[in-house]
């Protein structure tokens, strides 16, 4: 476990990346108060893993790059700090394990190189599992089991900023939901800032605490908005984000479950559900590896979310809350997307014009939220 | 037997020097974006189609007393290059240069850019990154052209009897040897060394073709 207190690292950066049709110009300053995962939102081709690129020193860039005080790039005072001698470790997409070396080759090819010790080395053959896969080679693993050596590898390496190249993107959705809690994780027990890259809005509503918000303007990809998740959802949901789909994010509290192993993923998933505490109320979701109780964030699909005027007695959905209609906006093809407070809290739903005509709904009133269990992505709040 | 035994060392060195000097300039043909490249490239492979006879007659004049192979051997007290082993170990070189280059070139171009990338993310410099990821990762590549450049040399007739004569034991190689059998009617001694010759070239074929296989590359 690192010693390091938890103390602000920032990232500042001004820099210009010019290639063949494409020009990147972001000036930024990402701030990480306590460890924890920034996120790099944005559409496809939008310039996200160029600019994780420049940052890690694996692209030709002019401008200027400075963390924690030490200058990575500076083109006018021609300071241009390698990549290997920046602090940072990068996950890959497709896990980029060295297919010469097994899994504890790839891991010690780290290990050596970085001041780890051999309790850094325990700890994450722990945290991640992967002692069991030590002497495999990397073409024997599963898409999941890649990411979590690659994720493993990086680690071992220390550095002191971890950049991830939308390293869920290649998985499958079991893999995807085997390696999340890991991700999640790692930031706080090893005390470090994470820049995420993904075009997934599922994983910036579950990983991110700050969102960055990359978009293409006039052909030259810059950085639209940066700020903390909770202020972005709108923008997220919202204006120039209808294409994706809209979502809320409750935070609640994890009761009993308990969490011992990690093995055996698919029985797990099978044995049952979790109870998180959103205030008074009780939710229901299914019961998942990793996860063990605490603070827990779900996010929820506004697609997944019903109203109805009484509480139903009669109904298979689990999990119906009593909430206020706080807004009611009408969208094209006869969809409404409704705000609802629970408990304060913003809760969104998505209903057709036709039904909210049918159950007579007005901003202020009181209806209950019914919520399907299996459409609960939960995640670790940290 | 003595030219069996001469034909190994040229073969042996010709590779071991070409193996040093291919390897940069495959790795730079293989990832430059240099505008020029083109032509290299096309020089690199000259050997492949111009007739023995031709390089062999640029490097006598290349070797000979008027040339840099004279000024050169006049720097330990001789007057020539051509009718010696350096020289033909120099023209061998020249000779089997795009059988060491383009396995090389290839491999390197199917490895890419990516695994170096990672080991710096791994806080390896270029020579550390190179050399334990990837020079293991292109060994496939390596067996392939050091196996190249020993058959094809040893193979070597045109360039060898144009800048080496016919010196017993200094530049008389076995192509040579069998030449000289044949012509002078002693054709036991020709049969001899012409199968010893087809079977040593057969197993370095062999060898190729079974490490393409695992590498799932191309020979040339």
């Amino acid at each position: 476990m690192s010693t390091s207190t938890s103390t602000s690292k920032t990232l500042k950066l001004n820099i210009n990346v010019q290639k063949q049709n494409f020009k990147l110009a972001a000036q930024c300053q990402i701030e990480w108060i306590k460890p924890g995962i920034h996120v790099v939102f944005g559409k496809s081709g939008c310039g996200k893993s160029h600019f994780l690129r420049a940052i890690a020193g694996l692209e030709n860039t002019q401008g200027h790059i400075e963390y924690e005080g030490n200058t990575w790039l500076n083109t006018l005072q021609n300071i241009h700090t390698p990549c290997h001698l920046r602090d940072v470790s990068v996950v890959f997409q497709d896990s980029q394990l060295f297919s010469h070396l097994t899994v504890q080759g790839n891991l010690q090819f780290a290990f050596k190189r970085s001041s780890a010790t051999s309790q850094d080395w325990q700890h994450v053959l722990q945290a991640l599992n992967l002692e069991p896969l030590l002497m495999q080679r990397p073409n024997q693993l599963s898409g999941g089991e890649k990411q979590r050596v690659s994720l493993g590898r990086s680690l071992l390496s220390k550095p002191a900023l971890l950049l991830m190249d939308e390293p869920l993107a290649s998985l499958d959705w079991h893999s995807k939901q085997e390696i999340m809690p890991y991700i999640q994780r790692i930031s706080k027990e090893w005390q470090l800032p994470i820049l995420y890259v993904t075009h997934s809005i599922d994983e910036v509503m579950q990983l991110a605490d700050q969102v960055i918000i990359l978009n293409k303007h006039n052909d030259v990809s810059v950085i639209e908005k940066m700020g903390p998740l909770v202020e972005l959802l709108q923008d997220v949901q919202q204006g120039f984000n209808q294409d994706f789909k809209a979502g809320s994010i409750i935070h609640g509290t994890l009761l009993d479950h308990d969490s011992n192993g990690i093995k055996d993923t698919r029985a797990r998933e099978n044995s049952g559900l979790n109870r998180i505490q959103i205030k008074k109320e009780i939710l229901y979701t299914p019961a998942k590896i990793g996860l063990s109780a605490g603070p827990m964030r779900l996010c929820i699909q506004a697609n997944d979310v019903s109203l109805a005027l009484s509480a139903p007695t009669d109904s298979s959905i689990l999990n119906i809350l009593p909430a206020q209609i706080e807004n009611i906006a009408r969208q094209g093809s006869g969809q409404c997307l409704i705000s609802l407070s629970l408990d304060g809290q913003k809760l969104l739903s998505r209903i057709s014009n036709h039904s909210v005509d049918k159950l007579n709904l007005k901003v202020g009133q009181h209806v209950f939220a019914q919520i399907k269990a299996v459409a609960l992505q939960q995640s670790i709040d940290i | 037997m003595e030219a069996l035994w001469l034909t190994l060392q040229l073969a042996l060195f010709s590779t071991l020097i070409l193996i040093v000097l291919a390897t940069p300039l495959a790795w730079w043909l293989a990832h430059s974006h240099f505008k020029g490249k083109a032509l290299i490239e096309a020089l690199v492979a000259l050997p492949l189609v111009l007739p023995p006879t031709v390089l062999g007659f640029y490097l006598l004049i290349f070797l000979g007393p008027n040339g840099p192979g004279g000024w050169l051997a006049s720097l330990w007290g001789g007057h020539t290059l051509a009718f010696s082993f350096t020289g033909l170990l120099i023209g061998s070189v020249i000779y089997s240069l795009p059988f060491v280059v383009q396995p090389l070139q290839n491999g390197f171009m199917l490895i890419g850019k990516k695994p170096l990338e990672v080991a710096y993310t791994l806080k390896a410099s270029f020579w550390d990154a190179f050399t334990h990821v990837i020079l293991p990762l292109a060994k496939p590549a390596y067996i392939s052209a050091a196996t190249l450049g020993f058959a094809h040399t040893l193979g070597e007739f045109g360039v060898v009897l144009m800048i080496g004569g016919n010196i017993p034991g200094e530049t008389q190689v076995v192509s040579i040897a069998i030449y000289e059998q044949v012509e002078s009617m002693e054709y036991t001694n020709a049969h001899m060394l012409s199968a010893l010759l087809l079977l040593i070239s057969f197993s370095l074929l062999a060898i190729i073709y079974k490490t393409r296989k695992q590498q799932g590359g191309s020979l040339l």
